[in-house]
């Protein structure tokens, strides 16, 4: 029985490499300028709105640019799924590779073979680091916004809500999913900014996991532990946006007026916080910025047609803040 | 003394302690838990929020009861719902009017919008139940198909967007008190009463238990076995369906991805913590209603007291592997070691 | 035995029949991609597989072997979680050598797997039960760990990682390497020892191996602890695939582990399996997301669906193929009246 299986294994493996090209091409000529190229693209998932729409950013603009074709592919959140498409595009012989990395690292094996197979891999939205800490040896650039620097635009458009009350006043902090590095330096930002001042104190901070009905899940127990313990929560930060819209279900369910007895900011600026800012319903909302598609073409070209290497490596995005005022005007340009 | 005895035996006996215990644990170590108002003219309160989170997951263990009892697994509940939900969502549409708030109306009419998600669920039910009785595919790899290609299918119906509705009779199931009590609680009340009576008082039940612990003397008996089996599956469809209906209506959203999530690994685990086998054979509705508010109410508690989330995971295993010692341990047995000799264990085959 | 069956086939054919029906779709699969997409039909493509699903194919030794037995290990991504965390915290951040720490997350492994085998066969819980609770412990001790991400920083790790053996142009890993060197020696073991024997015969029909004689209890004891222990060296492969340990890693592995059991001809019903069908079931599965990869336009919702239709064809025309075969065992193994050839109980085909 097993002998019958060695000779299956070995036969398969025997007739691949009679048929098969080889890999051992070497760096090629310095400009690889082309008429078209392939760049495969590796994604988180789809498990937010956010996502969604920064995937069909990206088709969108390079449906549009009759040179370039995109693969893409879809890691369903496992950094593995990734590991693996990375490996298929440098197999299917891509131009160059756009990853936006689940987490943070791990990559160190992949991106030694894109690196050899001479593919230039550009980082987005979510950045990545090796052990070495030289990320930049093995990545061409990073496009991206400053997590740190959105949680603290956050939290400082909460604390300015306030700006006319006396303190102390409590809130509560949604985190997104554990661990997420978006999660973590929103964290980072929104702690900078509040250990700075001591009129607005966060007295509970939970995760919602990114998701809308655990958001609303958290906030109503975490309301219910509020009254009995006989404290006022008077605002919330979330960290996405359809955590925050969640939330304030529960805070409308528990008889309160979201956005006036509770202050909300959130992140992301998907189109169901705009609708809400233009009732009244909801505080502010920091932008996460998208463009990655065209900005991605646009570094690639360079690259490849050029040589040329954007001068940064981290290719900073910036962060739009919307409020009440300004939200109503811009809901019609919002596309997601 | 007879009678408490057999009440004793009873398979729920063992969730119902559970809960009770989980409760007696609340009154005196969380704040809180037990206090009841009147707001808005229904009752609000933590035990509220029990019941109501809780919903989904009694449809669903009502539905996962009935394929457990053949001895097999769904776990395509947890799409089916996102499915359902997705088809009621974009059936009802997410207009918005700047102006109100709310949707003048929904795109289709409210009993069809529901009634087409409760019937594509349905339907998923009978895909399931057809590969796994007329085509003998095993039932965690038929349900898996569908759980992977499920969310897929639910992306594919909002065309990737989470739709967020603002047509207010639709909310009511999810959100809306009758009485003081949320709508959702007599829903599934009466949901499993119907339930209960189809495999009480029609023949059905008795088939199903018999098919799920013995299947072939079923057979030989005459009775259609994949019948059953596709029935049971069509039922479990039609629940995650009801379930996903809820969750969109309580969320106001339609979210594919994560509506549902993980729901079937807790229905499961209600099915079995009501003292239910997943060998097949006899089964207890009750036991599964039970089994998952202690699911929900444990969740809720964990909550409450501001213990991290990834603890909940911990938490539950723990009090599944106790339920579970409890259930399982021979009490007869563990009695006649002090009572007379042990018998020879020589037919004693892993129970 | 011929003569009970209406078929004139070979032996070797007639007994292995799922496993070869596998192998045949697997090859066949490969072909389609090959035929439609450029650049899959090399070399590489068969390499990286096994490269990328090399902890898969460690773990699914142990959920194979766990599912002949009539059970089911739903711990399996849970436990590689955990190994993975608690080795890369241990090399990291508390430093300690190489050796050790590997020694003590075998036993770690091995310990998920005697609480399975403890619980299944002494205390009687069902198997989904059981290695539920078992990956739930797993899952949220991964987050006591550390909720953060953290990664190896030890520089022969890193070295072991990127390292390539080389041949014909093409490439695989240590941890691929690891993976068929596995899949080899339990091929060995399930066909040549006593113990192998034992968990076919006990999957098979427990009540005949018991009145047989067999140690019932201890060969399901083992089992499971197997399978904890084999996540366990999947574990290893894991970290150096990946080189970082979170939370989240290997999320949903355990039904893939089955899948790719299932695929190579297993039964969840008991009895039947082959380990060599389980390299088969997780190759299948590579090349069906290879595919997917490859075609490059589809969106997340219509990978899904792709992945879970083609998945489903494979099913189909193996069932179609083996139909008479399956008849006879969809009814439960508990009738000792149904005539049962004594070569099935083996557990082939």
């Amino acid at each position: 029985m097993k002998k019958a299986c060695f000779i299956l294994l070995g036969l398969a493996l025997l007739c691949q490499s009679v048929f098969a090209g080889g890999e051992s091409e070497q760096t090629g000529p310095v400009s690889r300028k082309k008429d078209k190229y392939v760049v495969g693209f590796s994604q988180v998932g789809s498990e937010s709105e956010w996502r969604i729409a920064m995937s069909t950013e990206m088709q969108e603009a390079y449906a549009a640019h009759p040179r370039f074709t995109l693969i893409f592919s879809d890691a369903q959140q496992k950094q593995e799924n990734q590991i693996a498409a990375i490996r298929n595009f440098i197999q299917q012989k891509v131009d160059a590779i756009v990853l936006c990395p689940v987490v943070a690292t791990g990559w160190d094996a992949v991106l030694s073979e894109a690196k050899d197979s001479n593919s230039p891999v550009l980082l987005v939205n979510r950045t990545a680091n090796t052990v070495g800490n030289d990320i930049e040896k093995y990545t061409a650039c990073f496009i991206g916004p400053d997590n740190i620097y959105a949680g603290e635009i956050a939290a400082q458009a909460l604390i300015d809500a306030f700006a006319k009350e006396q303190g102390p006043i409590n809130i509560v902090e949604l985190q997104g999913t554990v661990g997420a590095s978006s999660a973590v330096d929103r964290g980072t930002g929104i702690h900078n900014v509040f250990g700075k001042q001591n009129k607005v104190i966060i007295k509970y901070s939970q995760t919602g996991d990114y998701t809308r009905s655990l958001g609303k899940q958290v906030m109503e127990s975490i309301l219910k532990s509020a009254q009995a313990e006989g404290v006022k929560i008077r605002g919330l930060l979330a960290h996405s946006d359809n955590m925050a819209l969640g939330a304030s279900q529960a805070i409308a369910e528990a008889g309160l007026k979201p956005g006036v007895d509770i202050k909300i900011v959130g992140v992301d600026g998907v189109r169901g916080a705009f609708e809400a800012m233009a009732e009244g319903k909801y505080t502010a909302s920091v932008e996460n910025p998208l463009g990655f598609g065209n900005k991605t073409i646009e570094i690639i070209t360079d690259i490849l047609d050029n040589n040329k290497y954007p001068g940064e490596w981290w290719v900073k995005l910036k962060n739009d803040v919307y409020t009440e005022a300004n939200a109503k005007a811009a809901l019609p340009n919002r596309k997601y | 003394m007879d009678k408490i005895k057999a009440l004793l035996r009873r398979k729920e006996v063992l969730s119902i302690a559970a809960l009770s215990l989980l409760l007696l644990f609340n009154v005196f170590f969380t704040p809180g838990f037990f206090s009841l108002e009147l707001k808005e003219g229904h009752f609000y309160g933590s035990l509220i929020d029990v019941l109501k989170r809780g919903a989904p997951l009694m449809f669903m263990a009502i539905g996962m009861t009935f394929v457990i009892a053949t001895g097999s697994t769904d776990i395509s509940v947890g799409s089916v719902a996102a499915i359902a939900g997705a088809v009621a969502a974009q059936m009802i549409g997410g207009d918005f009017s700047a102006t109100a708030g709310t949707a003048a109306s929904s795109l289709t009419p409210l009993p069809l919008a529901i009634g087409a998600a409760l019937l594509t669920a349905t339907l998923c039910g009978v895909w399931n139940g057809f590969l796994v009785s007329y085509l003998g595919v095993q039932a965690l790899i038929a349900t898996l198909m569908l759980q992977v290609a499920g969310r897929g299918i639910a992306q594919l119906v909002t065309r990737g967007n989470v739709i967020t509705m603002y047509y207010k009779p639709f909310f009511e199931f999810g959100t809306g008190y009758f009485l003081g009590l949320p709508i959702c609680i007599y829903v599934v009340l009466a949901v499993a009463l119907i339930a209960y009576l189809f495999s009480k008082k029609t023949s059905y039940g008795l088939f199903l238990e018999s098919s799920g612990s013995n299947r072939s003397s079923t057979r030989y008996a005459g009775i259609k076995v994949q019948t059953m089996i596709w029935i049971a599956f069509a039922i479990s469809g039609l629940m995650a369906g009801i379930a996903g209906v809820l969750i969109a209506s309580e969320v106001k959203a339609a979210d594919a991805n994560n509506a549902g999530l993980n729901y079937e690994l807790d229905a499961i685990l209600a099915v079995v913590l009501g003292g239910n086998s997943m060998k097949g054979g006899r089964f207890s509705l009750a036991g599964s209603l039970i089994g998952a508010l202690l699911v929900q109410a444990l969740t809720t508690t964990i909550y409450m007291k501001g213990v991290p989330a990834q603890t909940i995971l911990v938490v539950k295993a723990v009090v599944v592997i106790l339920v579970g010692i409890i259930q399982t341990t021979n009490y007869r047995k563990l009695l006649a070691r002090f009572v007379k000799k042990q018998p020879s264990e020589a037919f004693e085959v892993g129970k | 035995m011929k003569s009970l069956q209406k078929r004139r086939m070979p032996a070797f054919v007639y007994r292995n029949i799922t496993f070869l029906v596998a192998v045949f779709l697997f090859i066949v699969f490969f072909g389609l991609g090959s035929a439609l997409f450029t650049n899959f039909f090399s070399l590489q493509v068969f390499c990286n597989l096994l490269i990328d699903n090399s902890y898969l194919l460690i773990a699914a030794i142990g959920s194979t072997m766990v599912v002949i037995i009539g059970g089911i290990d739903l711990s399996v991504g849970a436990v590689i979680a955990f190994c993975n965390m608690a080795l890369t915290y241990m090399l990291s951040i508390m430093k300690m050598p190489i050796i050790p720490a590997i020694m003590i997350v075998l036993c770690i492994g091995s310990l998920f797997g005697m609480l399975h085998g403890w619980l299944v066969t002494f205390k009687g819980f069902q198997p989904f039960i059981a290695t539920l609770a078992g990956q739930f412990i797993a899952r949220g001790a991964c987050y006591l760990i550390t909720v953060d991400t953290i990664f190896v920083d030890n520089p022969l790790i890193v070295k072991i990682a990127i390292f390539k053996f080389r041949f014909f142009g093409s490439f695989i890993s240590i941890g691929a390497a690891l993976a068929l060197v596995m899949i080899i020696v339990f091929q060995i073991v399930a066909d040549n020892t006593q113990f192998g024997r034992n968990v076919y015969a006990v999957g098979g029909n427990e009540q005949s191996a018991n009145l047989m004689g067999l140690p019932v209890r201890r060969t399901k004891f083992l089992t499971y602890t197997l399978s904890g222990f084999l996540s366990a060296v999947a574990s290893l492969a894991f970290m150096l695939y990946v080189l970082s340990a979170t939370g989240t890693h290997g999320d949903g592995l355990h039904l893939d582990a089955v899948a790719s059991a299932v695929i190579g001809g297993a039964l969840t019903s008991g009895g039947v399996g082959l380990i060599a069908g389980t390299l088969f079931g997780v190759l299948t599965q590579g090349t069906i997301r290879t595919m997917i990869t490859f075609q490059g336009t589809l969106s997340s919702w219509w990978a899904k669906i792709a992945t879970a239709f083609l998945l489903l064809l494979f099913i189909l025309i193996q069932r179609a193929i083996v139909t008479n075969r399956e008849r006879s065992r969809v009814a439960k193994k508990v009738e000792v009246i149904d005539p049962v050839p004594a070569a099935e109980t083996q557990g082939v085909g």
